[in-house]
């Protein structure tokens, strides 16, 4: 399963997959489902379950600012993950 | 034709430009409009091209990078977001059109440090004098007209200890002198993507160290369900569909810079610069504007011929299948601070694409037009 840790815009998220990739941890940019930002469009990055605290880790490192992170099922539907 | 006006316009442009140019527009939608593969793949490109100008400027993050369509659009963002309608502005006598205009529109009230041509001391004396009664400074690190080089390091020291916010115009050292944004702490740094850094037209970079006030309002691909811009860099300042062909084209270029280095552009083109003034030092009744220390004048030469219009010396040489400039360039307080603001000057400007070759060329036809009178 995948989760989604939402960034402010396109370029937010494009900087967070390469922050993450240069620490080795595997993550694509992605366009979030509208449900999980009320503001409208918003992309983030998509990262492997087992990697969410890596990824987190590495972004809290590098000062990145990430939003809110969502598990995603593989039917699309999202639950919050509290960080 | 060899082109000697560069500092309008890159002719010659790096290797990969215009193909980086054809891809984009074969391959390549709007970044943030979308997630399939033509939008992700301008996105991909665009990033890539924020990071590129971020390793050239040392600029913090990729997100301070905002992508304009020329240095005038970045300048109007900067001025517009610093300056109140009427405020007190200190300027340098070197200033461009793009500066001098929109504080125009604002009533801005101008405070103008000059001194002599290449005089940096006497500048930045007066500029000093002036700081206090400024709220903010504008800036141009080289004068398109002569190609003086300001002390633009040392500017941004006075005005960080005075607590002023700096703008600075890179139209004419992006790509040739080293810029270090970090370092000097200026609030914005605006350039074009079409001249030193050898893009195409309609490219231009608005380096921010903090957020602005956006120029244009419309669709950033962000935050849809509100009516203001986001106030988050660059989706603030980028409204509307991005110039992904032209994005493409410089990062082509500046793969080019990264590669083989400002300093090697800059060597380059003072050699060039040193070949065409040495040339035309001997030509009869021209009045040459020649720094002759390297650090003080970047690839740009102005002339003013004696015995015939700048406009006669400019048409003649094309003809002669020579490019230069003549005129005021769009920037009438560079001429009134010299003293040249009734004939303008005859502009000849370099690139590193130019050879040896091409210069004693110029330098001949020169000779022999203001040999005829």
């Amino acid at each position: 399963m995948h989760d989604i840790i939402l960034c402010r815009s396109m370029t937010a998220a494009q900087r967070a997959a390469k922050i993450l990739q240069r620490a080795g941890v595997f993550a694509s940019v992605t366009k979030a489902p509208q449900s999980a930002n009320p503001g409208g469009c918003t992309y983030g990055v998509k990262v492997g379950e087992h990697n969410l605290d890596r990824a987190l880790a590495a972004l809290r490192n590098a000062g990145v600012p990430f939003g809110r992170v969502y598990a995603l099922y593989p039917d699309g539907a999202l639950r919050e993950v509290g960080v | 034709m060899i082109y000697l006006d560069s500092a309008a316009t890159s002719l010659y442009k790096p290797e990969g430009v215009q193909l980086a140019v054809l891809d984009a527009i074969n391959h390549m939608a709007s970044p943030g409009r979308g997630s399939h593969a033509p939008a992700m793949a301008a996105a991909e490109c665009c990033y890539n091209c924020r990071e590129q100008l971020s390793r050239l400027f040392h600029v913090p993050s990729p997100e301070q990078v905002v992508f304009t369509f020329n240095a005038t659009h970045g300048l109007n963002i900067a001025i517009r977001s610093l300056v109140r309608p009427g405020g007190r502005v200190l300027v340098s006598g070197w200033e461009h059109n793009a500066v001098t205009r929109p504080l125009h529109a604002l009533g801005a009230e101008l405070l103008v440090a000059a001194g002599e041509l290449f005089s940096p001391e006497e500048f930045l004396r007066q500029a000093a004098a002036k700081l206090p009664r400024a709220e903010a400074v504008v800036c141009t690190h080289v004068s398109n007209v002569f190609g003086y080089v300001l002390p633009i390091g040392e500017l941004a020291e006075l005005c960080r200890r005075a607590g002023k916010p700096l703008i600075i115009d890179a139209s004419q050292s992006a790509g040739v002198l080293d810029l270090d944004f970090a370092a000097l702490g200026a609030e914005f740094v605006a350039m074009p993507g079409h001249k030193g850094l050898m893009g195409p037209q309609g490219t231009g970079v608005l380096l921010c160290k903090n957020s602005a006030s956006p120029l244009l309002y419309g669709g950033s691909g962000s935050e849809s369900m509100l009516q203001d811009m986001p106030e988050f860099l660059p989706d603030r300042l980028e409204a509307g569909t991005h110039n992904v062909a032209g994005i493409a084209g410089l990062s082509a270029a500046l793969r080019y810079l990264l590669e083989h280095g400002t300093a090697s552009v800059r060597a380059r083109e003072r050699e060039l610069l040193e070949l065409l003034a040495g040339g035309l030092a001997e030509a009869e009744g021209l009045r040459l504007f020649y720094a002759g220390a390297a650090a003080l004048q970047s690839g740009v030469l102005s002339v003013l011929p004696e015995h015939m219009s700048c406009e006669a010396l400019g048409e003649a040489l094309d003809r002669a299948g020579i490019a230069v400039r003549s005129g005021l360039h769009c920037a009438p307080l560079a001429h009134r601070s010299a003293g040249t603001a009734a004939t303008g000057t005859v502009r000849f400007s370099v690139s590193p694409f130019n050879t040896p070759r091409q210069l004693d060329r110029a330098v001949a036809e020169c000779k022999k037009i203001l040999g005829r009178g």
